[in-house]
């Protein structure tokens, strides 16, 4: 009896449409079956799988955040970009600290997430939901890797006409913004106070693709940052490669940091930096907030081209 | 003079057995067992205690919502016993060789050794998550003869810790220069597995520690017979007929290969080994074979306490049980060094 079931069962699976689902290659390389037209995504990584998701006007039921100082959660970049909140969505997990059963019980049809964080849970998220494993910085240029991750949920179409808005937009920023500045470098930093360090960024969210997009350089140092990775650090006496025609970093405002942050941090770990930086005597070191040029997003494309032709100006 | 009875099977078999371990021993197991049986039930998804039972019958159906939860939950209960039971029977071991009460993998470098070579086959090699088990063992196995052989000619009993000690700082110091060579993403991962978290247990893993655990404890176990005269010294041990050097060569190879395979599934445990071996010598004396065992389920019983308190008590934050048994295990030494000042 049991084994004419088990026919029966097969015979039925043998009927069902096999277009409602399509093999993905992952950024892990695995090739995971994932629906063709996903109803229930449930992502991971807020700053980078939720704003894509978010902006590619995909089903998003849930994501992880992160606990505020005050024990409240929030969606980093999602909330800055988007206004996005818990209310609109689950929590599907505090950032790192997963619990699989809460996943579970919102029934996700697909699982975003980035390989950094969860790739030993793969197998166990991989029982739940179809998960695909995202690698933000995997030294693939941000909007490359936004284009993938569109088409593995099936939202080829609305990224494109996104890039399309977009690249209208660096053709006018690039009339408006001084010639000077777009035929000259620039050097993307991180300001490492707790060890006196500099990270060299060589890709950074749509920091660096705004100002390789627009047409301007980059230096030697960011030229010299392995392959495959997207970021270096470096020592405070190397504090001189990273001279540019514009220097930019980023604070986080959550840490109480602001624009001007960077000047004491730098003045910390590379005393009298301003005696030799060109960048520093023409007011081109430019700080913005982290959540916004961070995550892959055309919307934080748009501030950061808006705050750069404003502070340019 | 220790109370005793026998145990007669048969006309041909008499075994005399201590009271006190017996019954230290039962109370144990069945705080284990109640213990298993909460941790099955409590999680994000509630499940009534008929589901679980349920669901341990195998003859009976178990529905399709509490299979898949268990899925979830039974490999990181299981984890939590095994990987318990044998971090407390690693530190225990370590301890009589060392003949040093804080002796512990982690002290000896051990744990350093295996995580070094999970971070360097991952981060320098690109091995993939299947073989850094195997990385481990290597790199605890190899951490350990190094120990062994730096620690041979010295005679003192806190010998060993020191080589240990000073093995570790440099295999940590490694670790950290990986690190700061990788990308931040690389980094975050280590910072996760470092913690010492179950979250990540599989069904694989479940039954990759399962199989060493199943050929390791009971080895243990006989070999906490043959213990006894390493509490004497060296030279008294070798005075009645022991060959110190190398049971102590075998047990500290057996302590390297205990706790390897959780190293490589769920990160280092801090202060587990070192905390179960003190609680089983406070319960039942200092006989190898009535601590070794008690050992074994104070260190499962705690380890498991920890994963569900982590996983159940703070939600939606989960709290690695690696943290918790590292709070659990500072307070139990302020509170033993409390008391042993006030009984002195």
């Amino acid at each position: 009896m049991r084994l004419i079931s088990q026919l029966v069962l097969a015979a039925t699976l043998a009927f069902v449409s096999p277009a409602a689902a399509r093999n993905v290659t992952d950024h892990g390389g695995n090739v995971v079956e994932v629906p063709d037209a996903p109803q229930r995504i449930l992502s991971l990584h807020d700053w980078t799988l939720t704003v894509m998701t978010r902006e590619l006007d995909a089903p998003l039921i849930a994501s992880a955040g992160r606990l505020a100082p005050d024990g409240t959660t929030f969606i980093r970049g999602g909330r800055e970009l988007f206004g996005l909140n818990f209310d609109q969505i689950a929590l599907a997990a505090i950032h790192g600290k997963p619990d699989l059963e809460r996943i579970r019980s919102l029934k996700p049809d697909l699982i975003v997430a980035n390989i950094g964080d969860y790739s030993a849970l793969r197998e166990q998220l991989s029982t739940i939901a179809p998960t695909l494993m995202f690698d933000a910085e995997n030294g693939d240029k941000p909007f490359d890797l936004y284009r993938q991750y569109a088409g593995w949920i099936g939202r080829q179409a609305r990224f494109d006409a996104l890039k399309a808005a977009y690249d209208k937009r660096i053709t006018e920023a690039r009339q408006k913004l001084p010639k000077t500045l777009i035929d000259g470098s620039y050097s993307a930093i991180l300001a490492n106070e707790r060890d006196g360090t500099l990270t060299m960024l060589k890709e950074y969210g749509v920091q660096t693709t705004v100002l390789d997009d627009l047409g301007m350089s980059r230096t030697a140092l960011a030229q010299s940052v392995p392959e495959g990775q997207s970021r270096m650090t470096i020592g405070a006496e190397l504090i001189g490669e990273i001279d540019a025609d514009l220097i930019v970093t980023s604070y986080l405002p959550e840490s109480g940091e602001s624009p001007e942050s960077i000047f004491p941090a730098l003045t910390r770990i590379a005393p009298g930096y301003e005696a030799f930086l060109r960048a520093h005597e023409a007011k081109r070191i430019l700080s913005f907030s982290r959540y916004e040029i961070y995550p892959p997003s055309f919307r934080g494309a748009d501030i950061f081209l808006d705050r750069l032709e404003v502070l340019i100006d | 003079m220790r109370r005793q009875f026998t145990l007669r099977l048969g006309s041909a078999i008499h075994l005399p057995i201590d009271l006190r371990p017996a019954l230290v021993l039962a109370a144990l197991s069945i705080l284990l067992c109640i213990s298993t049986l909460h941790a099955l039930q409590l999680g994000s998804t509630a499940l009534s205690m008929d589901d679980v039972i349920r669901w341990l019958m195998p003859w009976q159906d178990a529905d399709a919502e509490t299979s898949a939860i268990m899925l979830l939950r039974w490999p990181r209960v299981t984890v939590a016993i095994l990987a318990g039971a044998m971090i407390a029977t690693s530190g225990y071991l370590l301890q009589v060789v060392s003949r040093n009460g804080l002796a512990d993998p982690g002290l000896l470098g051990i744990s350093q050794g295996g995580m070094a070579a999970v971070v360097i086959g991952a981060a320098v090699f690109g091995l993939p998550p299947a073989w850094l088990a195997w990385a481990s063992l290597a790199g605890g196995f190899a951490t350990a003869l190094i120990v062994m052989t730096l620690a041979w000619r010295l005679s003192s009993s806190t010998g060993l810790i020191l080589v240990g000690l000073a093995v570790g700082i440099v295999l940590g110091a490694a670790i950290e220069i990986i690190m700061v060579r990788g990308g931040i993403l690389q980094f975050a991962r280590w910072l996760a597995w470092s913690h010492g978290s179950l979250t990540s247990v599989s069904a694989g893993n479940a039954g990759m520690v399962a199989l060493w655990a199943a050929v390791l404890l009971p080895l243990s176990l006989i070999a906490s017979g043959q213990m006894m005269p390493l509490l004497l010294g060296h030279e008294q041990a070798a005075g009645i007929g022991a060959s110190p050097r190398r049971l102590s060569l075998l047990l500290t190879l057996m302590a390297a290969a205990l706790v390897a395979p959780i190293v490589a599934a769920v990160g280092p445990i801090s202060f587990l080994g070192l905390i179960a071996g003190h609680i089983a010598r406070a319960l039942v004396g200092e006989r190898p074979v009535a601590v070794m065992p008690v050992a074994m389920l104070c260190g499962a019983l705690i380890l498991q306490i920890a994963d569900t308190v982590g996983r159940t008590l703070f939600l939606p934050v989960i709290v690695p049980a690696g943290i918790l048994v590292s709070i659990a295990g500072v307070l139990a030494f302020l509170i033993a060094a409390r008391l042993s000042r006030s009984s002195r």
